[in-house]
C-alpha cells in the first residue's frame, strides 16, 4: 500500500517543476488538492474496516454496562464508574503489549506458532498475571482515595478491590488463550500478527474487559 | 513495566473522576453510557492510526517534519470523516439500544447531535495530538513509533471522556 501512494504522488506531483504561468500554477494546485484528497480517500478506506470493528465492540461493551443491574450498580457503589477507564486502559496496556510481544516473538521465530506450553509464552502469560494483580489493588485503592479526597462517597475498598481482582483475573485467563489462538491462526495464515493485535486487543478486551466486571459487580453484590 | 502501567492508571483514573462527578447525567440517559467505550475506543484507535501512518511517512520520506504538510493534510481529512462515520453510527445504535433498555429519555435528534459533536470534537483533538506529538518527538530524535502512540492513544482515551461529558453538559 505504502508503494502505491509514493507512485501516485511522484508521478502526478513533480516536485522539481517550475511554475511560470497562472495556467500552470491553478493546474499545480489542483493537483495537489486532487491527490491530497485520493490519500486521504485511500487511509479512509483501509481503516474503516478497523474502527467499525472496535464500533461493534465498544457498542456490545455499552450495552452491558447500560444493562438495569449494571447502572444500578454505578449509583450504589460510588467508585465504579471511576475506576471503568482505568480497567478499560489497563486490558489495552497489559493485552496490547503481550500482543506485541507474541507478534514479535513469532517474527523472530523464538515462539512457534504451535499450541505447546513453550517458555516464551509461560513468560509472557506470567507477566500479564502479575501486572493485573498489581493494578486490581492499584486501581481500587486509587479510587478510594481520589473520591476522599474530592469528599465524595466511596465504596468500601473491600468492594472495589473485590471487584477489581475477580474481573481481572478472569480477564488474565481469557484474554492470553484468546490472543494465541487468533494470532497463531492469523500467523499460519500469513497475516500479519502485529496489524491483527490492535483490533483483536480492542474488540475482544471490550466485550469480555466489561463483561467479566459486570460478572464481578453481580457476585460482590450477592456475596457482601 | 509496572511504573509506566501505574502512570497509564492513573491518567485514566483522572477521566473516571470527571465520569463519578457527572455521574448523574450518565445514570439517566443510558445512551451517554453505551457511548463511553465506544468514545474511548475511538480516539485511542484514531490516534494510534494517524501517530503510527504519520510516523511511517516521515521514516519513509512521503512527509516532512513541518505542521503544513500535505501528507498530514491529508490524513486529518481521513480522520475528520472516520469520526463522522463512526460517530453517527455510534449515535444511532446507542439510541436504539437504549430505548431498549427502557428510560430512554433522549430522542435519536438529540442523542446523534450529541454523538456527532463529540465525534468531531475528538477528531480535531486526536488531529491537534497525533500531529503535534509525532512532528515533535521526530524533530527532537526519537522515534516516534515508540514515543508518539503510547503518549497519543493514553491522551486521546481520557480527551475522549472529557469531550464527551462536555458535550453532554452543554447540549442537553
Amino acid at each position: 500500500m505504502w508503494r502505491r501512494e509514493t507512485c501516485t504522488v511522484s508521478m502526478t506531483v513533480p516536485e522539481n517543476r517550475v511554475v511560470e504561468h497562472d495556467d500552470d500554477t491553478s493546474a499545480h494546485i489542483s493537483d495537489m488538492v486532487r491527490d491530497t484528497l485520493s490519500i486521504g480517500k485511500e487511509v479512509y478506506r483501509e481503516s474503516l474496516p478497523i474502527l467499525l470493528a472496535a464500533l461493534g465492540g465498544g457498542i456490545i461493551a455499552g450495552s452491558i454496562l447500560g444493562e438495569e443491574q449494571m447502572m444500578d450498580a454505578f449509583e450504589t457503589i460510588p467508585g465504579l464508574l471511576l475506576m471503568l477507564p482505568a480497567l478499560m486502559d489497563e486490558r489495552g496496556n497489559i493485552f496490547g503489549a503481550m500482543g506485541a510481544r507474541i507478534a514479535t516473538g513469532l517474527h523472530q521465530g523464538l515462539i512457534e506458532p504451535r499450541f505447546t506450553w513453550q517458555d516464551r509464552l509461560q513468560t509472557v502469560f506470567l507477566a500479564a498475571l502479575i501486572n493485573t494483580l498489581f493494578l486490581a489493588v492499584f486501581v481500587a485503592g486509587s479510587s478510594v482515595i481520589i473520591l476522599n479526597l474530592l469528599g465524595m462517597s466511596a465504596a468500601p475498598f473491600t468492594t472495589l478491590v473485590s471487584i477489581t481482582l475477580i474481573a481481572g483475573l478472569l480477564n488474565a485467563v481469557t484474554m492470553p488463550v484468546i490472543l494465541v489462538t487468533l494470532l497463531f491462526l492469523g500467523h499460519q495464515r500469513g497475516w500479519d500478527p502485529n496489524i491483527l493485535n490492535g483490533p483483536i486487543v480492542t474488540t475482544a478486551g471490550d466485550i469480555f474487559g466489561i463483561g467479566y466486571l459486570y460478572i464481578a459487580v453481580i457476585l460482590v453484590g450477592v456475596v457482601l | 513495566m509496572i511504573p509506566l502501567l501505574a502512570l497509564m492508571a492513573l491518567i485514566g483514573l483522572g477521566a473516571g473522576s470527571i465520569l463519578e462527578t457527572y455521574a448523574e447525567q450518565f445514570i439517566e440517559n443510558p445512551a451517554l453510557i453505551i457511548m463511553i467505550p465506544v468514545v474511548i475506543d475511538m480516539g485511542g484507535n484514531l490516534g494510534a492510526i494517524l501517530a503510527s501512518r504519520l510516523s511511517t511517512g516521515l521514516h519513509v520520506g512521503q512527509m516532512a517534519p513541518r505542521f503544513r504538510d500535505r501528507y498530514a493534510a491529508a490524513h486529518s481529512i481521513a480522520v475528520i470523516a472516520l469520526a463522522l462515520t463512526i460517530s453517527a453510527a455510534m449515535g444511532v445504535l446507542a439510541h436504539l439500544i437504549g430505548n431498549v433498555f427502557g428510560a430512554g429519555t433522549l430522542t435519536l435528534g438529540r442523542t446523534l447531535l450529541v454523538a456527532i459533536t463529540a465525534g468531531g470534537l475528538l477528531s480535531f483533538v486526536v488531529i491537534a495530538v497525533g500531529i503535534g506529538a509525532t512532528i515533535l518527538s521526530y524533530r527532537q530524535g526519537y522515534d516516534p513509533d515508540d514515543t508518539a502512540i503510547p503518549v497519543v492513544t493514553t491522551a486521546c482515551d481520557i480527551l475522549g471522556i472529557i469531550i464527551l461529558t462536555g458535550t453532554a453538559l452543554l447540549l442537553l
